[in-house]
């Protein structure tokens, strides 16, 4: 008799134990293997995103004719929860991220009037781009602050 | 026994368990596959043709016109020079379907197509009929400029020619050969002339430039 309870007891912490190891099991597969991948996706995702709108938004900031515009530009403050930056190199728009994966490229096409774009953008502060007229042509500087 | 079956449930249990999970991460593959959108290519490629038909583009005369004389002289090569930037991409730029310039291999990738007006200037010679010593005709069509070839009668002079009014031309002791004088794109112009004698048809010859309009389709198409 006493035998009997004693085996439903023991059998039924076999099962409970069974059933936290195999969430633990899962938990850490997850975590480990499934997980980090799905943010790198999504962060990819954003990355292209926030580089498709970032170039946009410089490019509608040229005037048509003459004159200086200053744009605010809106980008996310982390992706895959980090701070980043944007910067321009041989025409193109980078973004640098401190994941390894994570980071994109994309190319700037801007009117033939355009004659230098220059400065850099941190996602944690506000972003501005400035157009400005010289002699030969439109000077667009990437800054922070406000508008 | 009763405690070996509930193992037996339990095991179960947990293989249905983890089917329905793999399952799920199956699906999520799937939803972040589809999630693709090519956000760059598609900005490039909207980017490509706002510079195509911006007012100070080398295609366009104004704001979304284009001129057909340029656009049929674009050149391939030097959209890959203008854009060095875009060199490993394969672009390429289509008005009505002709392809204007081309990168790579065309028409893969990310399409993008804009409404344009695509304007076409013609010449076209007018004698007016015109008679008396201060006569004034109207162009048939709308220019932004008129040549004019004054060839007054001998002995008659002509002194002032008038563009809506305006004096475009003075001269006392008279005026003959070709002028070119601008004339506003806006209204269908008058031109009015002065001469000490009788002018008769011929004496007068106007070759204006009137466009052409007419609505096509620019498609940009980036592939990265």
């Amino acid at each position: 008799m006493a035998d009997r309870a004693v085996s439903a007891v023991i059998g039924k912490a076999l099962e409970a134990s069974i059933v936290v190891l195999y969430i633990g099991l899962l938990t850490t597969t997850l975590y480990a293997g499934v997980l980090p991948e799905y943010r790198t996706a999504a962060a990819t995702e954003v990355t292209d995103r926030t580089l498709a709108d970032a170039s946009g938004e410089i490019g509608t900031a040229i005037p048509q004719s003459g004159g200086e515009t200053t744009a605010r530009v809106d980008v996310p403050t982390t992706i895959r929860g980090e701070t980043y930056r944007l910067h321009v190199r041989e025409g193109s728009l980078v973004l640098d991220h401190p994941h390894p994966t994570v980071g994109d490229r994309t190319p700037l096409v801007l009117p033939e009037s355009v004659v230098s774009i220059e400065g850099e953008w941190h996602s944690a502060d506000p972003a501005v781009v400035r157009v400005e007229a010289t002699d030969d042509g439109y000077a667009i500087t990437l800054e922070t602050g406000d508008p | 026994m009763r405690g070996q079956a509930n193992l037996i449930a339990l095991a179960t249990a947990i293989v249905v368990l983890s089917g329905a999970l793999v399952a799920g991460l199956a699906i999520v593959d799937g939803a972040f596959g589809d999630a693709d959108r090519d956000a760059t290519e598609r900005g490039t490629a909207v980017e490509l043709a706002e510079t195509l038909v911006r007012s100070d583009s080398s295609l366009a005369t104004r704001r979304n016109v284009l001129d057909a004389t340029r656009t049929q002289r674009f050149d391939g090569e030097r959209l890959a020079d203008r854009y060095p930037s875009l060199s490993k991409h394969d672009v390429e730029i289509a008005l009505d379907g002709d392809v204007l310039a081309r990168t790579g291999e065309g028409r893969t990738g990310t399409t993008v197509r804009r409404i344009v007006l695509v304007e076409e200037r013609q010449s076209a010679a007018w004698t007016p009929s015109i008679e008396g010593t201060e006569p004034a005709v109207t162009l048939p069509r709308r220019t932004d400029r008129a040549i004019l070839k004054l060839s007054p009668p001998a002995g008659t002079s002509m002194t002032t020619v008038r563009v809506d009014g305006r004096v475009e031309l003075r001269n006392e002791s008279g005026l003959a050969g070709e002028y070119e004088v601008p004339v506003s794109r806006l209204t269908t112009a008058t031109l009015s002339f002065e001469a000490d004698g009788e002018l008769t048809e011929g004496d007068v010859t106007v070759e204006y430039f009137p466009t052409r309009t007419r609505s096509a389709i620019l498609e940009v198409s980036v592939d990265a």
